[in-house]
């Protein structure tokens, strides 16, 4: 790299170094993790929308909501916490839920995260003296990766014994043995459906086919922020009752299912965490594009007469 | 021939689906709303059928990976040694897939002794009164039902049944009396649960025997709900057990390892790459040559501005010094993708659509050159 002196200012402005920029983003991504320390998030009215349906659901039905954590490794960052969130609010109301997922590299998270939620729940009561355990097979199921997503989603909508149809869960144990699933019959006791994914193509099977020709559901959907733009047309249409948008639509949701609990200054959450540290990277890449037209601008001046 | 087949089954697959899609759920039915043919009865069966052949594509991908690499380890092409760390990562993978899915098989039948004593013993109650109607047999007239529905089992029937329950359940407590125990962090331990569930059973069921013996089915209602809550509580602990013995398996810290210790974090490194790609793309070319890339770098800047916390703070109090007291820049993010985008979006949602529903058509004709119809047709001739 040739030494910035011996050129215009612009130019050095136009020629940083990638590995300068990979380890400015490398810092900007691990500070906010390490230091702890979170901001009030942004108000995201599709999270309040996906919290009043949540908030208008029936308790004590016996009925369920449908969990599709269609993700894996690849976009954690983002629907991890989405879908923690949600869980924890389903289990602070008591409504029971099912996970699913049309990949098998959700299998690991489909049992870890349910159980980290209810562990952090369940240490709650406990110090709280409220004698209630949230256990699995009682408060949720794990169906765990089943193939041909398209098809058996399909099936799942023709299907007259969900519990038949589905047989035994992620662990063998037969469906008919799970107490949570005593009230489920067809795809209708199914008071909502809520998709997680960052895969294309994923949400799409859900909005296809998980109905009938009677039966709707209330339909909430998590999406990472590059998928944002297509999912507000779903919203638009009401096919969505509400939106998870990326992790700032988790760490808002989080703020408003934990009201006064929350503090994200002094005890950040995943969601909170994890959205410090997508800002300062966002903020990171709006300063390369203010750098890099800034280059480009003093560099036509220049070679107009101006500033070198 | 083989190209032939493969067009025919492509075209009677698409075609069933097709068809179960536009047709009514009955077709001729007659005005008295009675008979008509239902073209998806079988439906469900199909489409377990159509899961069943998906699933085998997972073989064929490990066919065609020791097929493509087995070949370059062979022949020593250009970087072979990537593909022996492909083959056995695979074969390690698989391994390990099948001794967990061996270990969940058995901790799913541990308990299947307590469920089907469990399940004899609601049989007992349940068949002193007539069976449930089935949903399918709901709408059938009375002489058209099968004669179990209306059959009670007799007291000699339900005593006799009883009996065997009492000796099958002592050999399973006897069974179960040697059970591992496995590690239990919080409450009640489930091997005590079950303990003390076995006990409750071992007692109540000889007792609705000695009444069912006696003819006395007043004393014995009570104890045979007894015994049955005590099978169903048993069964609980049972799964709890099995549960726990596979969480703490050699096989279970193997698959922990493999897919948390490997799968998740390559997965996660490869996407993170995407972070500093984005970072230098976004210095090296977005740069401001035409009005339409100022208006798209504006719109880009307030929507993510709107979405994280120090862009609100910063933007609302650059709106609140310039006047705009009741403007918030997540206001006018929500404006942008509510109103501009989902316009935009669904204009290009159409029209992939319409794309999607051409090439569907053209699958379906088998209108696309395939590599497996090219293979077909070399094969065939």
């Amino acid at each position: 790299m040739e030494h910035p002196e011996n050129k215009g200012f612009y130019e050095f402005l136009l020629s940083i170094d990638r590995r300068v920029v990979y380890v400015l983003v490398l810092i900007a991504l691990i500070v906010p993790l390490l230091v702890e320390k979170g901001m009030q998030p942004a108000k995201m009215t599709t999270a309040q929308m996906a919290y009043d349906a949540v908030e208008k659901l029936p308790t004590d039905t016996g009925k369920m909501v449908w969990i599709a954590m269609d993700w894996g490794p690849a976009t954690q960052a983002e629907n991890m916490p989405q879908t923690s969130v949600f869980m924890e609010h389903l289990m602070r109301r008591k409504i029971l839920f099912c996970t699913y997922s049309i990949s098998f590299s959700s299998e690991p998270f489909m049992k870890s995260v349910p159980n980290e939620v209810a562990n952090s729940m369940n240490k709650k009561n406990e110090e709280s003296g409220d004698p209630y355990r949230y256990e699995y097979g009682k408060d949720w199921v794990n169906i765990g990766f089943r193939p041909a997503a398209v098809l058996f989603v399909r099936g799942l909508g023709k299907t007259e014994d969900v519990r038949e149809y589905l047989s035994v869960d992620a662990r063998g144990t037969p469906m008919t043995e799970i107490p949570c699933m005593k009230n489920i019959k067809t795809i209708e006791d199914f008071i909502m459906l809520a998709e997680f994914t960052g895969w294309v193509g994923a949400f799409n099977i859900w909005v296809q086919f998980f109905q009938t020709k009677d039966y709707k559901p209330i339909f909430v959907h998590g999406c990472t922020s590059i998928t944002i733009p297509e999912a507000f047309i779903y919203l638009d249409s009401k096919q969505i009752h509400g939106l998870f948008e990326g992790v700032a639509g988790a760490a808002y949701y989080s703020k408003l299912i934990k009201g006064d609990e929350f503090d994200p200054v002094n005890n950040p959450d995943l969601a909170t965490k994890f959205m410090m540290s997508l800002s300062m990277a966002h903020i990171l890449i709006f300063f390369f594009i203010l750098v890099g037209n800034i280059g480009l601008w003093w560099g036509k001046l220049a070679e107009k007469g101006g500033p070198s | 021939m083989r190209r032939q087949l493969t067009v025919l089954i492509t075209f009677l697959a698409g075609f069933y689906f097709f068809l179960e899609f536009i047709l009514p759920e009955k077709i001729g039915v007659a005005t008295d709303g009675t008979g008509g043919f239902e073209f998806g009865k079988y439906d469900e069966r199909i489409s377990i059928g159509f899961t069943a052949v998906g699933t085998m594509a997972f073989a064929l991908g490990a066919i065609s990976i020791l097929n493509a690499h087995g070949g370059n380890i062979i022949r020593q092409r250009k970087q072979w040694g990537v593909s022996i760390a492909l083959i056995v990562s695979m074969l390690i993978s698989c391994i390990i897939g099948f001794v967990i899915w061996h270990a969940r098989s058995v901790s799913s039948h541990m308990a299947k002794d307590v469920e089907r004593l469990a399940a004899v013993q609601a049989m007992v109650i349940s068949s002193a009164k007539k069976n449930p109607i089935p949903r399918h047999m709901k709408d059938w007239p009375e002489e058209d039902l099968p004669p179990e529905i209306n059959r009670t089992a007799t007291l000699a029937e339900r005593t006799a049944t009883q009996e065997k329950l009492v000796d099958a359940l002592k050999s399973v407590r006897q069974k179960l009396a040697n059970q591992q125990r496995p590690p239990f962090e919080k409450g009640e331990h489930p091997s005590d649960l079950l303990a003390t569930h076995l006990e409750t059973a071992g007692t109540a069921a000889p007792a609705a025997l000695t009444a069912l013996k006696a003819e006395d089915e007043e004393a014995a209602a009570p104890e045979l709900q007894k015994s049955l809550g005590g099978l169903r509580g048993a069964a609980d602990s049972q799964r709890k057990i099995a549960n726990l013995i596979l969480d703490n398996s050699a096989a279970n810290k193997a698959y922990d390892i493999l897919f948390k210790g490997f799968y998740i974090a390559l997965g996660s490194a490869m996407f993170s790459l995407l972070a500093f790609y984005i970072a230098t793309a976004a210095y090296r070319a977005f740069r401001l040559q035409s009005g339409e890339s100022f208006l798209l770098m504006l719109a880009a800047l307030l929507v993510m501005l709107g979405q994280i916390p120090p862009g609100v703070a910063a933007a609302d109090w650059v709106l609140r010094t310039i006047g705009f007291e009741s403007l918030s820049i997540t206001q006018i993010r929500l404006w942008i993708l509510q109103q501009v985008n989902t316009a935009a979006f669904r204009g290009i949602a159409l029209g992939s659509s319409i794309a999607g529903l051409s090439m569907a058509w053209r699958v379906w004709w088998s209108m696309e050159s395939s590599a497996l119809l090219d293979d077909a047709d070399e094969g065939g001739a």
